[in-house]
C-alpha cells in the first residue's frame, strides 16, 4: 500500500502543478499500564496450567507515525502514512511471562484520496476512496461507536485502550465515503471491507446522518453488516455440511429439539443490521457559556444502538440484550485539563464478550501457532471452555471452581454488564501531549506466549466484573 | 515496511515544492540506509549438547533504514520520533542447522520522545527531563565496551557490547530522565522501564554523574538501584516458595537449582539454601583524560583530530551485595575497560579498547532471562576463565558529511542468540583466540 501511495502522489503533483502544498503530520508515543485487577481467568488453553491469569500484568508499548497530506488542487487532496507501534504478549503468570515476545506492527495511518465541492474545512459534497480514520461520535474517547466497531452475530463490543477507531488519525475504514452536507444536517454513506474481524474482506454499507440544532446534535445510523460478503457460505457455514460437519456443526448452528420428531434447526449468520443513535449536548450554552471553559466542557453525549435487528434462536432470542447504550460527560477542568470526562456504558448480552470462535485472535508474532476454526456467528459457551454443565471448571490441579453466576461464567454473564471508563488529557503547547485512563471497559490483552511459537488467549476481554479495572498513562507529542 | 519503502518517503520530501512549517514549528528531517556484513571467524565450538549454536565461519548481517522528525516546539519542548526497519538473518549455526534459513524484516521505532528543557539555579545550567523512549549513554568514548550501569543483568553480572545502533547511536531506554548540566559538572538521574530484559517492566533507578575538572581531564560515577520496583516480586526475587515451573522453561540450565543457590561444603555436600534475585546494585566509575590539552597538541592548526589519542576508562560493580559461591568474592564481580584514541590525523578514527573481567561465572545469560539469578551450568569443557580478557578495535571515516564507513575487529561479548531450534544467552567469543569482524556502510542525512 505504501508504495503506491507514494507512487501516486508524485506524478499527481507533477500533474497538478508546481503549487502543490504538502503538509507533513506526525506522532510519536509512550505508553504504560497495568491490569490492577482481573478475575476471569479461565481459558480452553493448551498449557497445563489451562488458566490465564492477567492480574498485575504490567503492560506497555510505543509507537511512531507520519503522515503526509497532499494539497492537489482546489478541490482534490490526498493523504497516506504509515507507522509502527510495539506490541508485546500479554504476561500471563509464573513461566507464560519468560516467554513473551515484543514486536513492532506496521499499520497505514492513511491512505486516501478526496475530491471536495466548496470547502475543504467544511464541503458541501466530498468523495473519499482509499484507507481513511471516521469517528460518527467525535466525542466518545473509549467506550461506544458501535456501529462501525464489532461485530453483529455475536454482538461483540470492541474497544479498550489503544483502539484505533477512537483515534483520528489513524485509518479504521477501508473503501469509499460520501459525504454531503446542507446547514446543520450532514450526512455519510460508507462503504467498508472488514479487515479485522473474520470473515474478512466482507463489504458492508453504512448511513449516518446527523442534525445540530444550538447546543443539541442528535445522529442516528445504520449499518448493513456483510451486505456483500466475500464469499457467500461463509456468512452462514452451518448450511453447508461440506465446510463444517459431525459435531463440528454444534459451533455454527442450534437444534431445538422441544418436539424430537421435527426438531429446529437454527443457522447463525455473520450478517446483520446495526443501527445507532447518538446525541451530544453542550450544557455550557444552558449556563450562558463560560470563557474559562474549554470548549468541550460540560458536554452530555451519549449513543444507543441495537446489535443485530433480528431475534433468532436462543443466543440471540431477546432484543434487549443486544441494545448497548453508553452515556458520558466532559467535567469542567476550567483550562487546567483538556479533557476530564467519564463514560458508563450497560450492554446486557449474556455470552462473555470473546472473539473465540469469530477469530481475530490479536496475535503478536505472525508465527505464533492459534487454533484457528472457521468463523463462527455463535457466541462462546461453558462448553466451548471445558466448563461442567454442572458449572463447575477442574484446574489441572484437580480444584473445582464454581464459575457459574461468576465473573468466569462464560453463557449467563451479568457482572459485565455495566462498563465504565475516566478519560484525562492534557495537551500543552499544542503539541505535547499527557494521557490518562482508568477504565472497566472492553479491552483485550494480547495473547499469552505459552511456548516457542504458541501462545494463547487474546480473544476475550479480559474485564468481566465490577471489581476489574486497569490504568494506562501515555506521553507523547504530535504536529 | 519493506527497505524499498522507506527511500520512497525521503525521495517524495526531497521534491517537496512548499512545505508548511504547522504553527511556526521547526520540522527537522534525519535518515539513514546501512548495510553491515561480517563473519566469526574463530568461535568456540561448544560441546555436544549446545552443537547446534557453533558459529564459527558464520557469516553475520543486516541492512536497513531509519527515518526520524526532531520537532522544536518552543523554546522549552521538542520532540523525536524514529521510525526504521531492519532485515534480520539469524545465525547459521552450525551445518546441522544451516538449512533453516529464513531472513525477514523487522520494523521498530528507534525514539518516541519528548523533552523539556530549561534552567534550574541560573540561566548557565540546564536541566532537560526526557519522556518517552530515548537514546542514552553515559559514556561518549565508548566504541564497544563499558557502559555497564545501564545495560546486562547484576545477578547473574553478564555484559553487554555492541549496544550501539546503526550510526554508533547509543541505544534507547525508556522511562523518565531528568538530565542536568552546569558548566563541567553533569548529572543524569534515571527511571529506566525494563522492556528487554525479562521479567519485563521492571523499573530501575540510577543516577550518574561527570565532572570535566579540567578541559583535559574528566570523572564520572554512577549507581543503579537494578529492578528495584519490579513488577512481579517473585519474578524478579523467587523467594522460598519459589517452584521452578514458575520461572521460564530455559532456567532449568542453571546450576544445581534455578530458585536458589545451593551452597556447598568441600565435599560437595549441600549445607544451606540461598535466596537471590536479579536485583541488585551496580557502582560505576570511569574517567578520560585527553593529553592533548596538557601538551598544547591539540587546537585548530594541530594535525591530530579533536578525539585523538583521548584515553578512557570505566569499571563497575555488579552487585554490592555477596551471595555465597558465586557471587562470593567482589573482585570477580568487577569488569574494568580501557580504551584509547589512535591517532587518525583527522584522516579517520579509530581506537582499540580492552577489558578485564574476573568472574568464573558463566557468560550466558539465558537462565537470567527465564527468571533465575543463578548462573547457568556448563560443561566440564567450558574454562571459563578463558573469556577475561575482551578486546576490540573499531574504526571509522566520515565522507562527505553524510556517507559513514565503519570497521570493528573484536572479541567481546557477541550473543548470536542461538538459532532455529534452540535459545541461547551464549557469547559467541568464549577463548583468547575468537574473534570477528564487522564492516558497515551508511548514507544518513
Amino acid at each position: 500500500m505504501i508504495p503506491w501511495s507514494a507512487a501516486l502522489l508524485a506524478p499527481l503533483a507533477i500533474v497538478f502543478g508546481a503549487e502543490t502544498k504538502y503538509e507533513i503530520h506526525g506522532q510519536s508515543w509512550m505508553d504504560y499500564g497495568r491490569i490492577m485487577n482481573a478475575e476471569d481467568t479461565i481459558t480452553n488453553a493448551l498449557s497445563p496450567d489451562n488458566t490465564l491469569n492477567y492480574n498485575g500484568n504490567g503492560l506497555q508499548s510505543l509507537g511512531a507515525q507520519v503522515t503526509v497530506k497532499a494539497d492537489l488542487s482546489h478541490n482534490l487532496e490526498a493523504a497516506f502514512g504509515f507507522g509502527a507501534y510495539k506490541a508485546s504478549h500479554a504476561l500471563g503468570s509464573g513461566q507464560q511471562s519468560f516467554m513473551t515476545i515484543s514486536l513492532f506492527q506496521n499499520f497505514v495511518t492513511q491512505s486516501r484520496l478526496t475530491w471536495y465541492q466548496g470547502e475543504k474545512v467544511a464541503p458541501s459534497l466530498s468523495v473519499t476512496v482509499g484507507g481513511f480514520p471516521y469517528s460518527y461520535n467525535p466525542d466518545v474517547k473509549n467506550l461506544g461507536l458501535y456501529l462501525l466497531r464489532g461485530p453483529v452475530y455475536p454482538g461483540i463490543l470492541m474497544g479498550g485502550y489503544g483502539d484505533f477507531a477512537t483515534d483520528s488519525t489513524k485509518s479504521t475504514m477501508l473503501g469509499l465515503k460520501l459525504h454531503h452536507a446542507m446547514g446543520n444536517f450532514s450526512h455519510d454513506l460508507i462503504l467498508t471491507s472488514e479487515r479485522d474481524v473474520p470473515p474478512t474482506l466482507d463489504w458492508s454499507l453504512a448511513y449516518i446522518a446527523k442534525y445540530k440544532a444550538g447546543p443539541l446534535q442528535l445522529g442516528a445510523g445504520v449499518n448493513f453488516y456483510r451486505l456483500i460478503p466475500y464469499n457467500s457460505a461463509l456468512e452462514t457455514p452451518g448450511k453447508d455440511t461440506n465446510l463444517v460437519r459431525g459435531d463440528a456443526r454444534r459451533a455454527y448452528i442450534e437444534i431445538d429439539s422441544t418436539n424430537p420428531s421435527a426438531p429446529d434447526t437454527t443457522f447463525f449468520t455473520h450478517q446483520g443490521i446495526k443501527v445507532v443513535g447518538t446525541f451530544s449536548l453542550d450544557l455550557k450554552a444552558l449556563f450562558g457559556g463560560s470563557e474559562s471553559m474549554n470548549p468541550d466542557d460540560l458536554k452530555l453525549y451519549g449513543e444507543g444502538g441495537v446489535i443485530g435487528l433480528k431475534s433468532y434462536g436462543k443466543a440471540y432470542g431477546k432484543i434487549a440484550e443486544r441494545i448497548p447504550v453508553m452515556v458520558g460527560f466532559n467535567f469542567p477542568t476550567f483550562g487546567l485539563l483538556n479533557h476530564l470526562s467519564l463514560e458508563v456504558e450497560y450492554y446486557g448480552a449474556k455470552y462473555r464478550n470473546d472473539l473465540a470462535l469469530v477469530g481475530n485472535n490479536n496475535v503478536v508474532a505472525p508465527w505464533t501457532i492459534q487454533d484457528h476454526r472457521l468463523p463462527s456467528p455463535k457466541p462462546v459457551s461453558n462448553e466451548d471452555y471445558s466448563i461442567h454443565t454442572s458449572g463447575y471448571f477442574v484446574k489441572s490441579t484437580n480444584d473445582s471452581v464454581l464459575v457459574r453466576g461468576t465473573a468466569m461464567d462464560k453463557e449467563n454473564v451479568t457482572k459485565d454488564d455495566i462498563k465504565w471508563s475516566v478519560n484525562i488529557d492534557k495537551v500543552i503547547q499544542s503539541h505535547v501531549q499527557f494521557l490518562a485512563q482508568v477504565a472497566n471497559d472492553h479491552f483485550r490483552p494480547r495473547p499469552v506466549a505459552s511456548g516457542l511459537i504458541q501462545s494463547e488467549g487474546g480473544t476475550a476481554e479480559v474485564f468481566a466484573s465490577p471489581k476489574d479495572w486497569y490504568f494506562m498513562l501515555r506521553i507523547g507529542y504530535f504536529f | 515496511m519493506k527497505f524499498k519503502s522507506f527511500f520512497c518517503l525521503p525521495l517524495l520530501l526531497a521534491t517537496i515544492p512548499v512545505l508548511a512549517d504547522l504553527d511556526q514549528l521547526k520540522l527537522e528531517y534525519h535518515g539513514a540506509g546501512w548495510v553491515q556484513t561480517g563473519r566469526v571467524e574463530s568461535s568456540f565450538t561448544p560441546p555436544k549438547e549446545n552443537a547446534g549454536n557453533a558459529y564459527e565461519k558464520n557469516w553475520v548481517g543486516q541492512s536497513g533504514g531509519l527515518f526520524a522528525i526532531h520537532t522544536a516546539i518552543d523554546e522549552h519542548w521538542d520532540g523525536e520520533l524514529g521510525l526504521g526497519t531492519v532485515l534480520v538473518q539469524l545465525a547459521r549455526g552450525s551445518k546441522g542447522n544451516s538449512n533453516k534459513w529464513y531472513p525477514f524484516w523487522v520494523s521498530f521505532v528507534d525514539e518516541a520522545r519528548i523533552t523539556h528543557t530549561s534552567h534550574l539555579f541560573s540561566n548557565e545550567d540546564e536541566l532537560k527531563v526526557n519522556m518517552g523512549t530515548f537514546h542514552y549513554g553515559y559514556n561518549p568514548d565508548s566504541k564497544n565496551m563499558g557502559q555497564y550501569l545501564v545495560h546486562g543483568y547484576v545477578y547473574p553480572g553478564t555484559l553487554v557490547t555492541n549496544f550501539t545502533g546503526p550510526l554508533g547511536v547509543n541505544q534507547a531506554i525508556s522511562g523518565l530522565q531528568a538530565a542536568y548540566t552546569a558548566g563541567g559538572f553533569k548529572n543524569d538521574l534515571n527511571l529506566q522501564l525494563e522492556t528487554d530484559d525479562k521479567p519485563l517492566y521492571d523499573i530501575s533507578i540510577s543516577d550518574v554523574v561527570g565532572w570535566r575538572m579540567h578541559p583535559a581531564f574528566e570523572i564520572g560515577a554512577g549507581v543503579n538501584f537494578y529492578r528495584v520496583l519490579p513488577t512481579n516480586k517473585k519474578a524478579t526475587s523467587p523467594g522460598r516458595d519459589c517452584d521452578a515451573n514458575f520461572l521460564g522453561v530455559n532456567a532449568i540450565g542453571a546450576t544445581d537449582s534455578p530458585c536458589f543457590i545451593i551452597e556447598k561444603d568441600t565435599a560437595g555436600v549441600p549445607i544451606d539454601t540461598v535466596l537471590a534475585s536479579l536485583g541488585g546494585i551496580k557502582l560505576m566509575g570511569r574517567f578520560r583524560l585527553d593529553p592533548k590539552v596538557i601538551f598544547g597538541a591539540g587546537g585548530e592548526g594541530s594535525m591530530l583530530g579533536a578525539d585523538d589519542l583521548v584515553i578512557y576508562g570505566e569499571m563497575a560493580v555488579l552487585g554490592v551485595k555477596s551471595y555465597p559461591r558465586f557471587y562470593d568474592n567482589i573482585l570477580r564481580r568487577i569488569p574494568v575497560m580501557m580504551g584509547i584514541n589512535l591517532p587518525g590525523f583527522k584522516l579517520f578514527n579509530w581506537s582499540v579498547e580492552g577489558e578485564y573481567y574476573a568472574t568464573k561465572n558463566s557468560s550466558n545469560n539465558l537462565a537470567a532471562k527465564n527468571g533465575s539469578p543463578i548462573p547457568m551450568k556448563e560443561s566440564d569443557a567450558i574454562n571459563n576463565a578463558r573469556d577475561d580478557w575482551k578486546w576490540s578495535l573499531n574504526a571509522s571515516k566520515v565522507l562527505g558529511g553524510h556517507v559513514a564507513l565503519m570497521g570493528q575487529v573484536a572479541n567481546d561479548h557477541l550473543r548470536l542468540g542461538g538459532n532455529h531450534d534452540e535459545d541461547t544467552g551464549m557469547e559467541a567469543m568464549r577463548t583468547p583466540i575468537d574473534w570477528y569482524w564487522t564492516t558497515k556502510i551508511a548514507y544518513f542525512f
